[in-house]
């Protein structure tokens, strides 16, 4: 029976390397027995934000990942507080993000054998 | 049954998401920088047992009997994660 891992980024898409690194990571997976799902929170959610590039600083895109998700079918959630915390109103929808609330996080963990906080 | 590891103090944005998820049954380990929680009013809510790795709180200039927290070596810390299927952290 597959495990199901979900990986946690609450780091900014811009300046930190993470929210790339859970994608990247989670597409790895599927080549082994693991189901993958990716959460973002926090400062996390600003990846979702349909103008966020970090490429403008020269910083790896997270668009790039968009691809991948598509194919994979690879669940992300985004918590819905944090989004408007950080002011995304225009969420890209090429990441196919199931919003959340905060209150519904015990519950999403509960759903997975490993979560693993990036 | 999880094994909550909580890494970094009070003021990062994820440790208190780990924390409120607790369940009963689950059981919550602070280490390293973690073990600041011991003297936040927060742990009181906990809803699942909660330990601190010695080492690290002492290494931070507390005193076993400042705070009502129980201490355990990396030894205890290997056996809880061998016994929890789950992991949060």
């Amino acid at each position: 029976m597959s495990k199901k891992v979900l990986f946690v980024v609450y780091q900014s898409p811009v300046g930190s390397i993470w929210v790339n690194e859970a994608f990247r990571t989670a597409f790895g997976m599927y080549g082994e027995d693991v189901e993958p799902s990716i959460l973002l929170m926090s400062e996390g959610v600003v990846a979702l934000a349909r103008e966020c590039k970090p490429e403008k600083l020269g910083l790896l895109s997270v668009k790039m990942v968009q691809r991948y998700v598509k194919r994979y079918g690879t669940p992300v959630y985004a918590v819905g507080e944090d989004l408007d915390t950080y002011g995304v109103r225009d969420v890209d929808e090429g990441f196919s993000a199931q919003i959340i609330r905060k209150d519904e996080l015990p519950e999403l963990f509960r759903q997975h054998d490993y979560v693993i906080f990036m | 049954m999880a094994l909550i590891l909580i890494k970094y103090g009070p003021d990062h944005p994820a440790e208190g998401v780990k924390l409120s998820s607790a369940r009963e049954g689950d059981c919550a380990v602070l280490v390293q920088n973690g073990v600041y929680w011991a003297a936040c009013d927060a742990l009181k809510d906990a809803k699942c047992p909660v330990y601190a790795i010695k080492d690290d709180f002492l290494a931070r200039g507390y005193e076993e009997e400042q705070l009502d927290i129980e201490l355990i070596d990396y030894d205890a810390l290997v056996e809880l994660i061998e016994r929890n299927e789950g992991f949060l952290g």
